[in-house]
C-alpha cells in the first residue's frame, strides 16, 4: 500500500504539469480549432528563460526563481503570439484545412534547433529552489518542488476554469469556442480571441517549463514527450471539456509513475500501448458521448 | 511523355553519376516514394497520420532482425512489406475508431511507442548501436553489393510501388477515398463503409511505407533508431506539403527539392534545421499548394499579363 500512496503523489505532481499544458491546448483548440504543434518547444523554452534569467540575476534562489518563472511565462506568451501571427493565422482559413499542423510543425523544429544553437544539446542542472529535503506524507514522500509544482498547477488551472466561467471574458471565449460565426455576428472579436487563447497557452506552456524543470532538469528535445502527453490528457479528457482534462491528466501521471515503478523500462510502450487501446474503446474520451451531427 | 522521360532518366542515371552521388540519389527515390505513400494517406484520405515512421522501421528492422538467417533479399523486402501490412492493419482497426486530430495523435502515440521499445529489446534491436553490418548478398547470380546493380534493384521495387498506388488512385477505390476525405459524414450516409476504406488506405500507405525502409536500411547498411523516430513521420508530410499533397506527383518532388535543400544546408552550417523550418514556413505561407502548382500559377500569371499588354495600348491614347 505505501507504494502505491508513493506513485499516487508522484503521479499527482507529474499530472499536474500535463493539466498546465494540456489546458494551453484546450484553449487554442476551443478558439481557434487549431493547436501549437511547438507547445512542447514553447515549454522548454519556458524552462530555458527561467534557467538563464536565474543565472543572470545571481541572487538569492528565492527571489530569482519567482523571476525567473516570470519571465518563463511572459516569454512563453509572447513566443506563442509570434506564433499564432506567423504560423497560424495565415494559413486557419476553414474547418478542413490542416496547413496549420504542419506549419507549427516547421516552428517546432525551428525553435528546437534554435534551442541547441542559444542554449545547448546537453542536459541541464536547474537549481532545486526549495533543497531536496523530502517531505513526508505518511509513508510516502515528495520533494518539495513536486508539492509546489501541485499547489501552483492547482492554482493557475483554478483560476483559468474561473475566468472561463465566471467572466464577461469568458463567456465571450466559450461563446466563439461554441459558434465562431455567431458570436462573431455577437460583435465578438474572434481574431483578438485567437491571439489571447494562443498568448495564454503560451504563457500556461511557459510556466509549466519553469515549473518542471528543478524536478526533470532541461534539455531540449523533452517537448515533444509533454506534447504527446498533455495532447493525451486533452483527448481522453474530451477536447472540449477543460475539467475531463485535468482529471485525465493527473490519471494519466498516476499510471506513468505507477507503470514506471511496476515495469521500468517497458512504461513508455506500454503506457502508449494503454491509451491507444483505451481510445479504441472509447474514442469520445472519458466523459465523452459520441456525437451524431446533422449534414 | 513526361514519364517516360523520367523512367529513361532514372534508368540511365547510374551509368552517368559518379558512384559517390547514387547513394544520395537512391536515398531521394526512396523518400520520394515514402512521401506518396503519406500523401495517399494525408492528401487523398483525409487522414493525418504523424507515425508513418513506424512503418518506415517497421519494414528497417525486418531487414535487419531477418540478417541471421540470410536470407535472399527480394525475400526479406517482400516480408518487410508484408510486416507492414499486417501491423497496419491490426494497428489501424484499433485507432481508426478515433478521427481527426485524435487519430492524428494516436499514430504519433503508436510511433513513438515502437521506438520506445528498440531500447527495451536492446538485445535484438542494438538499442541505440542500431544492427550494423547488412549485406546485400547476391541474387541469381548479380551481385547486388554493387551500387549499381542495388540502384536497379531498388528501381525495380519502387516502380512496383508506384505503380501500385497509381492504381489504387485510378481506381474506383480511389475515388472513393477522395469522398470520404472530403466529407466523411456524408460519404457515411451514402453508404459507403467508410472504416474500411480508411483501414485499406492506412494498410496500403503501412506496406509502402515498409517497403521503402527496407530498401533504405539495405541501402544503408545499417538499421538505426532514427528510422523509427518521429521526424520520419513529419518529413515525408512536409514533403508532402512542398510538392503538392493532394496531387500524385508532388510529394516526390517535393521530397528531391527537401533533400537536396537538406543536404546543402548541412554541408554549408551546422544550424541546418534552423534553415529548413523556415524552408517549410515560407511555403506553407505562400505557396500553399505546393510545387504542383507552379505550372498554373505561372499560366495564370502569363494570362494575366498578356491581359494586361492587350488592354494597355487601348488607354494610352485617351
Amino acid at each position: 500500500m505505501d507504494i502505491v500512496l508513493q506513485f499516487i503523489l508522484s503521479g499527482l505532481a507529474l499530472g499536474a504539469i500535463y493539466a498546465v499544458v494540456a489546458q494551453g491546448i484546450y484553449v487554442t483548440f476551443a478558439a481557434t480549432r487549431t493547436f501549437n504543434f511547438a507547445q512542447g518547444e514553447v515549454t522548454v523554452i519556458g524552462a530555458f528563460l527561467a534557467l538563464s534569467t536565474i543565472g543572470f540575476l545571481a541572487g538569492p534562489i528565492g527571489v530569482t526563481f519567482p523571476l525567473g518563472i516570470l519571465v518563463g511565462l511572459l516569454g512563453g506568451a509572447l513566443l506563442a503570439i509570434i506564433i499564432e501571427r506567423v504560423a497560424v493565422a495565415p494559413v486557419s482559413g476553414g474547418p478542413e484545412r490542416h496547413e496549420w499542423l504542419v506549419s507549427t510543425a516547421g516552428v517546432a523544429f525551428i525553435l528546437l534547433n534554435a534551442m541547441t544553437v542559444i542554449w545547448t544539446r546537453e542536459t541541464v542542472r536547474f537549481p532545486k529552489p526549495f533543497g531536496e529535503q523530502v517531505i513526508q506524507f505518511g509513508p510516502a514522500g515528495l520533494l518539495p518542488q513536486e508539492v509546489f509544482v501541485i499547489v501552483a498547477a492547482v492554482v493557475v488551472v483554478g483560476l483559468l476554469l474561473l475566468v472561463l466561467e465566471r467572466t464577461q471574458l469568458g463567456r465571450a471565449f466559450r461563446a466563439v469556442a461554441f459558434n465562431r460565426e455567431a458570436a462573431e455576428l455577437m460583435g465578438i472579436d474572434s481574431r483578438w480571441m485567437a491571439v489571447g487563447a494562443y498568448a495564454l497557452s503560451g504563457a500556461l506552456a511557459g510556466l509549466a517549463g519553469s515549473l518542471v524543470g528543478p524536478i526533470t532538469n532541461v534539455n531540449a528535445y523533452m517537448g515533444l514527450n509533454l506534447l504527446i502527453k498533455a495532447f493525451i490528457a486533452a483527448i481522453v479528457g474530451g477536447i472540449g471539456n477543460p475539467w475531463g482534462i485535468v482529471v485525465a491528466a493527473i490519471l494519466l501521471g498516476i499510471a506513468e509513475a505507477g507503470l514506471s515503478y511496476a515495469i521500468g523500462a517497458w512504461r513508455e510502450a506500454a503506457l502508449l500501448a494503454l491509451i491507444i487501446i483505451f481510445l479504441g474503446v472509447r474514442p469520445n474520451g472519458l466523459f465523452g458521448r459520441a456525437a451524431v451531427e446533422k449534414v | 511523355m513526361f514519364l517516360i522521360a523520367l523512367i529513361v532518366l532514372l534508368l540511365v542515371v547510374p551509368q552517368i553519376l559518379p558512384r559517390g552521388q547514387l547513394f544520395f540519389w537512391q536515398r531521394v527515390l526512396i523518400f520520394a516514394v515514402y512521401a506518396m505513400s503519406v500523401a495517399l494517406l494525408v492528401g487523398f484520405t483525409g487522414l493525418i497520420s504523424f507515425g508513418q515512421a513506424a512503418y518506415f522501421g517497421i519494414g528497417a528492422y525486418t531487414i535487419g532482425l531477418l540478417l541471421p538467417l540470410k536470407l535472399a533479399a527480394p525475400i526479406t523486402v517482400v516480408l518487410a512489406i508484408i510486416a507492414g501490412a499486417v501491423v497496419a492493419l491490426i494497428v489501424g482497426a484499433i485507432i481508426l475508431r478515433a478521427s481527426g486530430l485524435a487519430f492524428g495523435m494516436l499514430t504519433l502515440a503508436f510511433g513513438q511507442a515502437l521506438y520506445q521499445l528498440t531500447f527495451v529489446f536492446k538485445d535484438i534491436t542494438g538499442g541505440e548501436n542500431g544492427i550494423p553490418g547488412i549485406l546485400r548478398g547476391t541474387v541469381l547470380g548479380i551481385n547486388l553489393g554493387n551500387p549499381v546493380t542495388y540502384w536497379y534493384f531498388g528501381l525495380f521495387w519502387l516502380a512496383l510501388g508506384v505503380g501500385f498506388l497509381a492504381l489504387v488512385h485510378a481506381s474506383p477505390f480511389g475515388h472513393t477515398l477522395r469522398v470520404i476525405r472530403d466529407d466523411p459524414k456524408r460519404a457515411g450516409f451514402l453508404g459507403i463503409p467508410v472504416f474500411r476504406y480508411q483501414l485499406g488506405s492506412y494498410v496500403i500507405a503501412g506496406a509502402i511505407g515498409a517497403l521503402a525502409g527496407a530498401l533504405y536500411a539495405l541501402l544503408a547498411g545499417i538499421v538505426t533508431q532514427d528510422m523509427l523516430y518521429w521526424t520520419l513521420s513529419g518529413d515525408p508530410l512536409i514533403m508532402s506539403l512542398i510538392g503538392g499533397l493532394r496531387t500524385f506527383w508532388g510529394p516526390a518532388a517535393g521530397a528531391v527539392l527537401f533533400i537536396w535543400v537538406q543536404d546543402q544546408l548541412a554541408r554549408q552550417t551546422g544550424a541546418w534545421i534552423l534553415y529548413q523550418g523556415l524552408t517549410f514556413l515560407v511555403f506553407v505561407l505562400f505557396l500553399p499548394e505546393g510545387l504542383a502548382s507552379l505550372p498554373r500559377r505561372y499560366q495564370l500569371w502569363r494570362a494575366r499579363r498578356q491581359a494586361r499588354a492587350e488592354a494597355a495600348p487601348k488607354r494610352a491614347p485617351a
